[in-house]
């Protein structure tokens, strides 16, 4: 008799993530997860702040001058930069040890490693949340949110977050078979604070630069959406928005399917 | 006729161990083919049998035969390299009793996340807390942190939750290696019940009166195959014997 084939074992992995006792499951990780946080009471949250806090005021008063002139609410338009890059760096950090971390979960328990990765990303998630939630209030504040940004928020937010679960999940499995993987990560990652456009705009860049921020850096079109939403009352051209849709699903499926195909081997060697 | 619960047709599994230290160089000069980096284990070799509805089946070989992988592949955790095994059920697994636990978080969010582990949601567990804290011996230490609790009556807490659980098909592999003879008492008193159902058990021990005061079926795996297959009290003999 034949091995299970990849098609019965992605539907019975869907039927299994779909199951009222697995969302069960998913709920109480992702609430114990918080509650062992610092997130779960108003300081510990308002202590999380502090890093975005600290980074603003100095990319603020480094480049308000040189490229925040031309920028109406440039502070929300660098806040909006900060929260995201922060979000993919920590997130990913993150992510790329679940395996490793969650082994003897993985191996013994019939929880699904899915679950493990979507509560690990929970505890990042909620910080994002309540910054996000603070660029709305600004947004309101400076006179630029609108119903339009309302509605495009959660597809674009949605979007941003599958594509940071496939880089997650893709990262993982590499972690498995490399352990440098962690070391590679943490220097190429930073490099995303200042090869998207945070603290400049991209127009500022030279000809030959802006079609490689723009288009080969999977960040910036998140970026420019999230600032339509929040600085220019959700004024986002269709392009801008299928490229996050399709940079979102495309890397969340992709990666999910890498890892259908490789968790068992990646644990096996972890 | 009904189908068997488990069936298992020439199953194996085979892990891929890593020979030598990993990076990224070396990934990537596997995956070109120019250097192997893991080797093969078999654990289980062309294993072939049933579980029916209601048995009580002791797992006994030494250590290393392949008893906690083929608990791991009934409970769906793992799949089989070569041949199947099809579980029309899945079971609730116990394999160490710290899964599915958050020292960081007092006793009783414990209990309601080790229950979510084993098929209960809040509102089921809620009437169950002082039941499981005053089972588990820990009546006053409901809202310590679990880090508190020496490892005994964290074995406890995830046994009590287990003794309450719905499910009608449960593994257990070297569940009580930390109980201390009170709380065995409890143990057996839920076993003795467990034996008396319909429930079905698969089970791992070295306590072999134990596992044969409770299984009425035993298969002893011998360098990841079947060695033996038959009556519990007649196949723990014979292995008691070879050793």
């Amino acid at each position: 008799m034949s091995r299970i084939t990849f098609g019965r074992r992605l539907r019975a992995r869907c039927r299994r993530l779909a199951a009222p006792a697995n969302r069960t499951i998913l709920l109480e990780m992702v609430r114990a997860n918080i509650k062992a946080s610092d997130y779960h009471s108003f300081l510990g949250g308002m202590w999380s702040l502090v890093g975005t806090t600290v980074m603003l005021a100095a990319l603020y008063l480094v480049f308000s001058r040189r490229f925040g002139q031309g920028i109406q609410g440039y502070p929300l338009y660098l806040l909006t930069g900060i929260i995201l890059v922060n979000f993919f760096i920590t997130a990913t950090t993150y992510l790329l040890r679940v395996l490793i971390i969650n082994r003897d979960i993985a191996l013994n328990s019939t929880i699904p490693r899915e679950n493990l990765v979507l509560a690990t990303i929970s505890i990042n998630a909620w910080k994002l949340g309540i910054e996000l939630a603070i660029c709305t209030l600004l947004s309101v504040v400076y006179g630029f949110y609108s119903w339009r940004s309302a509605l495009l928020f959660l597809p674009v937010l949605a979007a941003f977050l599958a594509l940071v679960l496939g880089v997650g999940l893709a990262l993982s499995l590499f972690y498995c078979f490399a352990r440098d993987v962690e070391h590679i990560w943490a220097i190429f990652s930073r490099l995303f604070l200042f090869i998207t456009p945070v603290f400049y705009t991209s127009e500022s860049l030279s000809p030959a630069m802006r079609p490689i921020i723009l288009y080969l850096n999977p960040l910036t079109p998140f970026l420019v959406a999230f600032r339509a939403i929040f600085l220019r009352g959700g004024a986002l051209g269709a392009p801008v928005l299928g490229h996050c849709l399709l940079l979102g699903t495309a890397s969340l499926s992709l990666a999910y399917l890498i890892f259908l195909r490789w968790e068992g081997a990646a644990l096996d060697r972890t | 006729m009904s189908q068997p619960l488990v069936q298992a047709d020439h199953a194996a599994k085979r892990y891929r161990v890593l020979k030598r230290q990993r990076s990224t160089l070396r990934a990537l000069k596997a995956l070109f083919g120019r250097e192997k980096l893991t080797m093969e284990l078999w654990a289980l070799r062309d294993l072939s049998f049933t579980m029916e509805r209601g048995e009580k089946i002791a797992l006994i070989g030494r250590n290393g035969s392949g008893k906690t992988t083929l608990l791991r592949l009934l409970a769906g955790i793992i799949e089989p390299s070569s041949g199947s095994i099809r579980v029309q059920e899945p079971p609730l697994a116990l394999f160490k009793f710290w899964i599915g636990q958050n020292a960081d978080l007092p006793v009783v969010d414990n209990i309601y996340l080790f229950g979510a582990v084993c098929g209960m949601k809040r509102g089921q567990m809620k009437p169950l807390v002082p039941l499981i804290l005053e089972s588990a011996d820990i009546r006053e230490l409901g809202f310590a942190p679990l880090n508190d609790l020496s490892l005994g009556q964290r074995q406890k807490l995830a046994l009590s939750v287990v003794f309450h659980a719905p499910a009608d098909f449960l593994v257990f592999d070297e569940t009580f290696v930390h109980v201390d003879q009170v709380f065995f008492r409890e143990c057996d008193a839920f076993f003795a019940r467990l034996a008396g159902s319909a429930k079905t058990m698969v089970i791992t021990s070295h306590d072999h009166s134990f596992l044969k005061k409770y299984c009425r079926r035993a298969i002893w795996l011998d360098k990841g195959r079947i060695r033996l297959d038959g009556p519990a009290a007649q196949v723990i003999e014979a292995y008691d014997g070879e050793r």
